[in-house]
């Protein structure tokens, strides 16, 4: 280093010249990278996102349409399956902060209604957790439930995504006219009842947490202006 | 010191976890499962190595007084590069990563290799410096994950080794399981590796 | 969410203890718990920190990034606003108390890269905390984090250290000290909701 270089690193502004030098850089390089990777990242998204939706009624559409499940949820049949059975609907009054404005009926082949979709949120041990719960046209029971984004601790909450813990609420009952139905957790080698899910071992809080989700919605849902006697069911 | 020196002291006769003491936090966290420790390991060694790399580049023109903030500058940036890279990419893997992604840009291990080498040493030495530090953390990690998984899932990286008759070990699942798991590893080290001396 | 912040500040000392819950700030914790006194200037400087740096970083995410759209730079904006914090830390400790600043050493320009300020940053965009919630959760997490360097460094100032393994003396035992607390703290785990 010469006499002059070391001159200017010796000025009272160089380390904030230099600061501002460096963080310009990175950040720029940060902002770049990702902006062309945005809209790849943003549809790869809502690619899944459907994907898991139409997977909830991948089952039940096969009985009805003769295709097989696998159909459904084919990677490349995503987008045209979905703009086929499902229709984005936007609930006008909210009525629940745990359910999400906007919900998904699905139809058969005949456009015969199936059920409805509903995006729900809950707070896991540590962070949001957000699922998708498909359930009959009267609500009355639960098609398919799926957590997909989770924050949970990976190799134990994280197993929620797991399909065995998803398939348990397959079926399941949601809301009857008389009290709420209340799931209990039962060890995961343990046979489970209609009312009981078995939990994931080692993560009882996050097991506990998608129950009290669950919960808060069939609670809300009893609000839902498609449940109300006086509207028209569409 | 020749290169092999460099990389035989960063990765075993200096570990950064067991000598010295650093990166535990995530020793903690990831070590439930070989997967997950692995896939941090590999993270952390990327990471290290990109930025001892750029450190050491600017190691003359970076004044004393903000050098903390522009190692963490630095080190944060290449953390995220990888994240966005891997969710564009290679989404399933990105998933796995996400959340480690905030444990590895305060992983003191690589504040620590920048501080101590990298900002006094020319590129390519911090490099291997930093490969040595990865690795070593690496392994600390893999041995601990492999007696946590074993026990406490009766698998290793997922295959199932131990049948359903293995009563699991729920403490082993839990964190405190790590830091005894820890503690008895830097006693055996210390005592026949080390050699550390009874004061 | 709708948690009281005088609830949240409890539950950040005790239920919810930064250190022995979500075992965060490990690092300076086992190093610097061999003397209470340094023990103690370091704890009260991560509480100022914790403190000032996630009000901070509050405002920078709610009033500069969520406007400008620039959320992903969040981990980059977090970690300078901590690490310049620090700093000016570092030079107000090396002028009033240059005694504590040569016990620290190392581990006062360390408390940038401690997960637990990072952590709680994260933690407070993730669960949604309102200003309020914040700085009594953020404060909470400094006591809590506090409190717990304190005891280990009690135990460790009466713990016959000649009588321990030569391999684990230091490190070794205050690990497992520290694992002892941990499981005790276990015991809390559910009793506060803190989100």
């Amino acid at each position: 280093m010469n006499a002059e270089q070391k001159g200017f690193q010796d000025k009272q502004y160089y380390p904030i010249v230099f600061m501002l030098l460096i963080t310009v850089f990175f950040v720029g390089i940060l902002s770049v990278f990702y902006r062309s990777t945005e809209k790849a990242v943003a549809a790869y998204q809502k690619q899944m996102y459907q994907k898991q939706i139409l997977s909830l009624f991948a089952d039940t559409l096969s009985t009805l349409t003769g295709y097989a499940s696998e159909t459904f949820i084919d990677k490349s049949k995503v987008d045209s399956n979905f703009e086929k059975y499902v229709s984005v609907m936007e609930q006008s009054t909210p009525f629940s902060k745990a359910v999400a404005a906007q919900y998904y009926a699905v139809r058969d082949a005949d456009d015969n209604l199936i059920g409805y979709c509903f995006d729900v949120t809950g707070s896991g041990l540590w962070g949001t957790m957000k699922g998708l719960l498909a359930v009959t046209m009267d609500f009355k029971k639960v098609v398919n439930f799926a957590i997909y984004s989770q924050m949970e601790t990976p190799g134990l909450g994280s197993r929620v995504e797991e399909d065995w813990f998803k398939h348990q609420f397959a079926g399941k009952p949601f809301q009857s006219e008389a009290d709420d139905i209340v799931f209990s957790l039962v060890l995961e080698d343990a046979l489970a009842e209609t009312h009981q899910i078995k939990q994931i071992t080692g993560a009882t809080i996050t097991s506990s947490s998608v129950l009290k989700m669950l919960r808060v919605v069939a609670q809300d849902f009893r609000q839902h202006p498609l449940l109300t006697p006086s509207k028209d069911n569409r | 010191m020749n290169k092999k020196d460099i990389f035989i002291t960063s990765a075993f006769k200096d570990n950064s976890v067991i000598r010295q003491v650093l990166g535990i936090c995530s020793s903690l966290a990831v070590t439930n499962l070989m997967l997950n420790s692995l896939i941090m390991g590999l993270g952390v060694i990327f990471t290290l190595v990109f930025s001892s790399l750029t450190i050491s580049l600017i190691r003359n023109y970076t004044p004393r007084s903000v050098r903390m903030m522009a190692q963490v500058l630095i080190i944060g940036s290449y953390v995220i590069i990888v994240d966005i890279f891997l969710r564009a990419n290679l989404p399933e893997i990105s998933k796995q990563l996400g959340p480690y992604v905030g444990l590895i840009i305060t992983n003191c291990i690589l504040m620590g290799r920048a501080e101590a080498f990298s900002s006094k040493n020319n590129p390519v030495d911090s490099m291997i410096d930093g490969v040595g530090a990865g690795i070593g953390y690496t392994l600390v990690l893999l041995s601990i994950a492999c007696i946590r998984e074993l026990f406490g899932f009766g698998s290793l990286f997922g295959l199932t080794i131990l049948g359903s008759w293995w009563l699991k070990w729920s403490i082993m699942v839990m964190a405190p399981s790590a830091f005894f798991l820890l503690a008895v590893m830097i006693w055996i080290m210390n005592d026949k590796v080390y050699k550390v001396k009874t004061s | 969410m709708e948690i009281s912040p005088f609830v949240l500040f409890w539950a950040a000392i005790f239920t919810s203890n930064v250190l022995l819950t979500n075992f965060l700030g490990m690092c300076s914790y086992l190093s610097v718990s061999r003397e209470m006194e340094s023990a103690f200037g370091l704890g009260v400087a991560v509480i100022f920190v914790l403190t000032v740096t996630c009000a901070l970083n509050w405002l920078v995410y709610y009033y500069l990034l969520v406007p400008l759209n620039i959320v992903y730079l969040q981990y980059i904006i977090f970690i300078i606003v901590i690490a310049a914090t620090v700093q000016l830390l570092e030079l107000m400790i090396e002028r009033f108390t240059p005694a504590l600043y040569y016990t620290l050493g190392i581990f006062l320009p360390l408390i940038t890269v401690n997960c637990a300020i990072f952590g709680v940053a994260l933690f407070m965009i993730i669960r949604n905390y309102t200003f309020l919630q914040i700085i009594a959760y953020a404060s909470g997490s400094g006591i809590g984090w506090l409190l717990a360097i304190m005891m280990l460094a009690g135990i460790r100032s009466k713990l016959k250290e000649k009588l321990i393994p030569g391999g684990l003396q230091g490190v070794g035992i205050s690990l497992i000290v520290t694992g002892i607390m941990a499981l005790a703290f276990i015991g809390f785990s559910g009793i506060v909701n803190v989100q």
